[in-house]
């Protein structure tokens, strides 16, 4: 029996390309195919025909039906990671060439993990993107306040425009200092560009329009060097689609957690790096909404096989963050904050030979060889062995029983390094596990406490292949209300589901420099100006909405202070000018303490930024309740094993649930272990479990319990 | 552990009035105050979630010092410190920010405990903030706030956090006082008090700081950045201690030295005992002075200790000076990165095993009242001469993964130099130009130096975008970019540094003051025949009229390209006067080379002139390597390469350094031959002596003769069979050293 097919989100990750296909009575339907490395559209295709398969569709009529796709790729993110992008110029003032090889200087230990700073040899600049000979500095100058100090030099300009094309570059980056100030010298570069020959260009002031000259300057050449590429991959992605019969509108997934239509997004390739997180965490935002049950404020955890990400949804907004790196350089950009470590399953337990303490980690086994479990030849142990060991990963279930798995190397491999510490097997499963725990919540406790925001008033949500393995630990170690898994049956294949129901986003930013009293009429133009060039934005996307939000932040700070706080601009009238300094003050209080202020060298604004967020048909036609509406939930468990239960550090019997059991409105007490297909949920003795309508799988930790 | 100090104790008192406080090694006997101590020993997955949240404790330390502050010296220069001591004082964990500043925190500990126990008494909800250099810190410009950290009326630990602030006082705006007689003329230390009473700043102790503040507002905030700071741990340790106990926490913190004192001696263990030293010099005590004064550093290796004294080092003069403590805690900055890169800054292990030798009245053992503000100069020269002893040692070792790691030394002093005056609003403005946290890094055994990398002594160096700079103060850059031909050249490259040119932008002046050395002489050597980083320099160009320029299409590329007049800018100046037109220019001192330029692969040099690291000239006069058209000229680099002292024309080779054989002789790293034992100084028999005018090999250095009378030159100790250098090092001339 089949029904019509609505919405389908495709995600093509590290290992697996997911895809999520949602039919007119909101039954979701998924697949999951191997990530095809040469040709990333045959995984594509290949998981959307599994899904359609099991929604009772041939491919091809599938996609002849289908109103609306949206897709997250890694294809930039490849692009970059892997230094095959294209070859690009850049253009930029004269006697600032280098700002990007000195990159602040920080750039030789960007992206280095705490414990790897000091140690010099690790310490190096990554290989530039742009080469030196194809740096080009152009006369030019504008200064702090906008004022054209010296006009572009054109024949300077068409020199090096020759220059770079009788070296073959592929792509031009311009980026002039101040340029986001005063952009008359960057716009005429990019005519003389433009009418030199058709190259892809990027300009500062149009990719990232924000103070700061080596992350804007990177920004715009990352857009560049993965411009070309990404363009064409989306072209004849979508010229695949329509051979194949696909009528209906395609957007791609961007790491500001919405989506874009194609073209939009051919013309601002950076904007996808990193995208699959953000899908991830646009799903939960969608979910947290749905649920209702919460007051909006969610940690999301993802963990894979390699590494934790973590992200906050704070008042039912995603944190955004404006700088990331990239291939270790830093460049500007309003996305999704993803913070990463290197803690997953596959991550390795070890000696550590300068003090002979058990360490976990960041090492991992990764999926080849993967945990010693697997069998493909690795023998370190690793957290998954440690799980497997401790009967928290049934080997006969894993991935659904699609991957054996081998409890004896797991134990062998755990017990020999159990060996060289003095303790047994289990102690020592039971520590890998502890300790990996405590580094999440460690490191979620650094993006939560340390940041004025409190765990204690969060739901963790949980995701990715082991999060849901994991959570219950390490949101007991950080004290928060619970562990939700978002429709605990698509757990794993999270971000496709959010790829799925994001919203078209389009940020805006807007360089300022405005000192206090600040006046209606320049606050006032500047939000009114973004508000209708943000409604303009979504337009162009060419898709029919349901609803549009406009939202503009004043970026706010002391005058001689670094910290920016985003402050909510309403209309910018005068009344709400006169507000905007105490608003101010009083997140600034929240974020940074009492006191920490400094009044008296007044208040400032650095920029607006300008959120532009539309409602569309394809990403609301989801989420129906999961079970057909009138079954009982079962409450006989499949059967039971004996887990040792890190916390109270005992053997206990405990019941095992699968996928049928554990329809809406059931619920148990821990300790207990919910086996679905593609995820495994622990429910530790100090915790209950209740699956909601839509079933997602709630767990709460009762309070009187020992702590 | 015994103290070391008995033979320099005996005639000076050490005790922090007149010559720095030394107090003897090891805990207080007794300890004046109840605390914790040892308690359980930790079950190894405990210690390990333990150890985990306290250095995760002391980051978030930091952190909010960089965000109640929010300034751009600590956002950028991350000039600000957090720690974690024991109820003695020895450090668990150092933070992974500016490393000098955290060598004195111990003794802080233990001066509180000895002066300040009775009366006011330490309690529960103090702090006590101090800057005197004598007692333990490195300048008065650093600030230092700690608090003790009470679990049911005994002492658990110790919190404390450092930050360079932006003006407590002093002659100069900033307090780096280049004209100082003594340290009257300097901002006021003042020894640690009770700031933070019970939980409450008290007003008299703020009141009384802020008072002698250009910048008492932003003084306050940084204040109250550190006490915020230790809030916060005081808080996160209380919470681990309510989750674990008490016992267990304390017992996990000083497994922590353990583990790493354990750790420290076996590496130390493999490397052979010796003595190794190294000299530079500071030129210039006060504005108007033309002396070259040397500082020395000797390190003895034997068995498990190392060893550190400073005999030959001038006496205290002018503005060169630093203490006792400082010159202690800038040894232990080269020590944690070089030898302890994999202890995650638990350096508390490590300091038992690292004794001093100090001499009180030196310029890197100051005794009061000498000037001690601008120690911008002798920290990180003292940190420069411990890389290089350090790393002798290590090229000295039969362990390879040691043996590589061994590397030149960098930035040897920070030239500070800062602008203020009035903003185009009429806001008074002083900045202190950061560019130089760019430094240059010297080359390892195998491999260049980074360009433009940072500092050794803090592991994020950060310098902010010009536009930053350009949007808060009334200056123009004309550029900023790295210095051509800056880094030492060896066999492998010291790292290249950077050079800025500003000029004064929309007011009608800018006021420039310099306090700084560096500049006669370079101080970041290289190693094993590697040549020196470029010194410091600065030259302004004075009626260079940039405006003109601007209008007619360009903006001034070189001083040169102006009509002006340019003048050399000495290392210790005040009130030089920026006119609208004017240009300032500075650069700064690179990475050290490693091993001989002339061995460098010549590929590797046509690489660098491609990339304008090195220029054509460069790569003809001292790697020998003549470049024409961007390609290798082979014969003409052979020809150079003999011309300049290469006999033998080898193949190339792996060794970067010399290296010693099983008879134990010292083996040149090309042909092999025995080429003599190097003395402590460095200096062999069996060798030929080269001397080379600094100018010859450092292009960017001004001419000595303009601020010093002693003449300055390369001298490098060349196998006498092959005419590989082995061994190098920047002399002066004894005319006019004091």
């Amino acid at each position: 029996v089949r029904g019509s097919v609505v919405s389908c989100g495709v995600d093509i990750g590290g290992t697996f390309t997911d895809c999520v296909l949602t039919d007119g009575e909101g039954n979701v339907h998924t697949g999951k195919s191997p990530t095809t490395r040469q040709g990333l559209a045959e995984g594509f295709f290949s998981a959307i025909e599994i899904a359609a398969r099991k929604a009772g569709y041939p491919l091809t009529d599938a996609l002849a039906e289908l109103p609306y796709l949206a897709h997250g790729t890694t294809v930039a993110t490849n692009i970059v990671v892997q230094r095959t992008g294209a070859r690009v110029a850049l253009l930029t003032t004269r006697g600032h060439g280098d700002a990007v090889f000195i990159q602040r200087a920080a750039g030789r230990v960007a992206g280095l993990s705490m414990d790897e700073l000091l140690d010099l040899e690790l310490g190096t600049k990554p290989e530039p993107l742009v080469p030196r000979d194809l740096v080009f500095e152009i006369d030019e100058r504008v200064d702090s306040r906008g004022n054209l100090l010296v006009p572009l030099n054109e024949a300077a300009t068409l020199a090096a425009l020759e220059r770079a094309t009788s070296a073959g570059v592929d792509a031009i980056a311009i980026s002039f200092l101040w340029g986001f100030r005063n952009p008359r010298n960057e716009q005429r570069a990019k005519e003389l560009v433009a009418d030199h020959g058709a190259l892809f260009t990027s300009v500062s002031h149009e990719v990232a329009p924000n103070w700061g000259e080596y992350e804007r300057t990177m920004t715009t050449i990352i857009n560049s060097y993965v411009g070309p590429d990404t363009a064409s991959y989306i072209d004849d992605l979508r010229r695949e689609l329509d051979e194949r019969g696909f009528r209906g509108r395609f957007s791609v997934m961007k790491s500001n957690g919405g989506v874009s239509s194609a073209r939009a997004a051919s013309r601002y390739p950076v904007t996808l790096l990193f995208s699959g997180p953000a899908g991830a965490l646009a799903g939960s935002q969608g979910l947290l909404d749905t649920l209702g049950v919460t007051d909006g404020n969610g940690i999301t955890t993802d963990m894979g096989g390699t590494s934790f990400d973590i992200g906050l949804i704070v008042d039912g907004k995603p944190q955004r963050s404006e700088e990331s790196l990239a291939a270790r350089f830093a460049f500007h950009l309003p996305t999704i904050e993803i913070i990463s470590i290197g803690s997953g399953g596959g991550s390795i337990a070890w000696i550590d030979p300068v003090t002979g303490g058990l360490k976990v980690g960041p090492r991992s086994a990764g999926a080849e060889p993967g945990p010693a479990a697997y069998a493909r030849g690795g023998s370190d142990p690793t957290v998954t062995d440690a799980d497997i060991v401790l009967g928290y990963i049934n080997p006969d279930y894993f991935l659904g029983g699609e991957l054996e798995l081998r409890a004896d190397l797991a134990e062998e491999a755990v017990g020999r390094l159990g060996k060289q510490l003095g303790l047994s097997m289990l102690e020592t499963a039971a520590g890998i596990r502890t300790i990996v725990d405590a580094a999440m919540a460690d490191a979620v406790r650094a993006n939560t406490v340390a940041r004025g925001y409190d765990p204690r008033i969060f739901d963790v949500l949980a995701f990715g292949g082991a999060g849901p393995l994991h959570a219950a630990d390490y949101a007991r170690e950080l004290g928060s209300l619970g562990v939700i898994v978002p429709k605990a049956d698509l757990s794993a294949l999270w971000s496709a589901m959010g790829v799925a129901q994001a919203d078209l986003v389009d940020v805006q930013e807007r360089h300022a420099m405005l000192s206090e009293p600040f006046a209606a009429e320049t606050v006032g133009a500047i939000a009114e100006e973004l508000k209708s060039r943000g409604a303009e934005l979504l337009k162009q996307h060419e898709m029919p909405l349901d609803g549009i939000e406009l939202t503009v932040t004043a970026k706010m700070k002391y005058r001689l202070q670094v910290n920016t706080v985003d402050v909510p601009v309403e209309t910018g009238d005068r009344q709400e000018c006169e507000e905007l300094i105490d608003r101010f003050e009083q997140r600034y209080r929240e974020l940074f303490g009492a006191g920490s202020g400094h009044r008296a060298a007044g208040v400032e604004i650095t920029g607006f930024l300008c959120t532009a967020v539309g409602s569309h048909r394809g990403a609301t036609a989801t989420l129906a309740p999961s079970a057909a509406p009138g079954r009982p939930a079962a409450a006989e468990p499949h059967g039971s094993r004996s887990v040792y239960w890190t916390h109270e550090g005992a053997h206990l019997e405990t019941a095992i649930f699968r996928q049928q059991q554990i329809r809406p409105g059931w619920s148990t007490a821990g300790p207990a272990i919910l086996e679905l297909p593609d995820t495994t949920i622990t429910v530790p003795p100090d915790y209950t479990v209740a699956v909601d309508g839509h079933g997602s799988v709630r767990l709460t930790r009762q309070a009187n319990r020992r702590d | 552990v015994a103290t070391t100090l008995t033979t320099a104790a005996s005639d000076s008192k050490w005790d922090g009035t007149v010559d720095g406080y030394w107090p003897p090694n090891g805990p207080l006997d007794p300890m004046p105050l109840a605390y914790w101590p040892r308690g359980s020993e930790p079950d190894p997955v405990t210690f390990e979630v333990i150890r985990h949240r306290l250095f995760r404790v002391v980051e978030e330390q930091g952190l909010t010092i960089m965000k109640v502050s929010g300034s751009p010296v600590a956002t950028f220069a991350h000039d600000f410190s957090s720690s974690l001591l024991t109820p003695e004082g020895e450090p668990v964990y150092f933070g992974p920010w500016c490393q000098p500043q955290m060598g004195h925190l111990d003794r802080n500990v233990k001066w509180i405990l000895t002066h300040r126990s009775e009366r006011p008494g330490i309690h529960d909800g103090d702090m006590f903030l101090g800057n005197d250099p004598w007692i333990g810190t490195n300048h008065q410009s650093d600030i230092n706030v700690l608090c003790p950290v009470f679990v049911e009326d005994k002492l658990l630990c110790w919190v404390a956090s450092v930050m360079h602030v932006s003006d407590v006082g002093g002659s100069t705006p900033g307090g780096f006082c280049p004209d100082a007689r003594n340290v009257y003329d300097e901002p006021m230390p003042t020894p640690l008090h009770t700031y933070v009473e019970k939980g409450e700043v008290r007003p008299d102790a703020e009141d009384s700081l802020l008072r002698r503040s250009r910048l008492p507002d932003q003084l306050r905030l940084d204040v109250r950045a550190l006490i915020a700071s230790n809030n916060v741990a005081c808080e996160r340790l209380l919470e681990l201690v309510k989750r674990y106990d008490v016992e267990t926490v304390a017992g996990s913190m000083r497994r922590i030295i353990d583990d790493s004192e354990r750790a420290f001696k076996q590496r130390i263990a493999e490397l052979p005992d010796g003595t190794w030293s190294r000299e530079s010099y500071l030129d210039i005590a006060s504005p108007g002075d033309r002396g070259l004064y040397p500082v020395k550093l000797r390190l003895v290796k034997e068995g498990e200790h190392l060893t550190f004294d400073h005999e030959g080092t001038h006496p205290q003069i002018g503005s060169l000076n630093t203490t006792a403590g400082a010159w202690r805690s800038a040894v232990l900055a080269a020590v944690n990165p070089l030898l302890c890169w994999d202890l995650m800054y638990a350096i508390g292990g490590p300091m038992r095993q690292v004794h001093f030798e100090p001499v009180p009245g030196s310029i890197v053992t100051a005794s009061h009242p000498a000037a001690v503000s601008n120690s911008a100069v002798a920290i990180p020269l003292t940190i420069a001469l411990a890389t290089a002893c350090i790393s002798k040692m290590m090229a000295a070792c039969a362990v390879p993964q040691l043996r590589r790691r061994a590397m030149a030394a960098a930035a040897g002093t920070y030239p500070v130099s800062i602008f203020s005056g009035v903003d185009a609003s009429g806001d008074p403005f002083a900045t202190m130009a950061l560019d130089p946290m760019g430094g240059g890094l010297g080359a390892f055994s195998f491999r260049d130096g980074a360009n433009t990398g940072g500092h050794l002594w803090d592991p994020v160096s950060t310098m902010p975008n010009v536009e930053f700079t350009e949007q808060y103060f009334p200056i123009l850059y004309l550029y900023r970019r790295e210095a051509t031909d800056s880094g030492g050249a060896g066999y492998f490259r010291g790292g290249n540094s950077g050079v800025f040119a500003v000029t004064p932008h929309g007011v009608p002046a800018v006021t420039v003051d310099v306090s700084a050395a560096g500049w006669a002489v370079p101080t970041s050597e290289g190693l094993f025949g590697g040549q020196p980083g470029c010194p410091n320099g600065a030259r302004v160009a004075k009626g260079a009229e940039v405006g003109a320029a601007m209008a007619s299409g360009s903006v001034p590329q070189a001083l040169e390209e102006t009509e002006a007049t340019i003048s050399p800018v000495p290392p210790k100046l005040r009130d030089l006067e920026l006119r609208e037109g004017d240009i300032f220019e500075l650069w700064w001192n690179a990475g050290g080379g490693f091993g001989d330029p002339l061995a460098r692969d010549p590929e590797m040099v046509v690489a660098d002139v491609a990339l304008n690291a090195v220029s054509v000239d460069h790569a003809r006069r001292v790697y020998g390597v003549v470049v024409s058209d961007g390609v290798l000229d082979e014969a003409a680099t052979k020809l150079m390469r003999q011309q300049l002292g290469l006999t033998i024309d080898e193949p190339h080779e792996l060794l970067a350094g010399p290296s010693r054989d099983a008879s134990g002789a010292l083996r040149c790293p090309s042909c092999g031959s025995d080429v003599g034992e190097l003395d402590s100084a460095g200096e062999t028999q069996g060798t030929i002596v080269r001397e080379l005018p600094l100018g010859e090999i450092s292009p960017l250095a001004a001419p000595a003769k303009l601020f010093v009378d002693a003449e300055v030159r390369f001298r490098t100790h060349a196998c006498a069979k092959c005419g590989r250098a082995v061994e190098g090092r920047v002399v002066a001339s004894e005319k006019g050293v004091d």
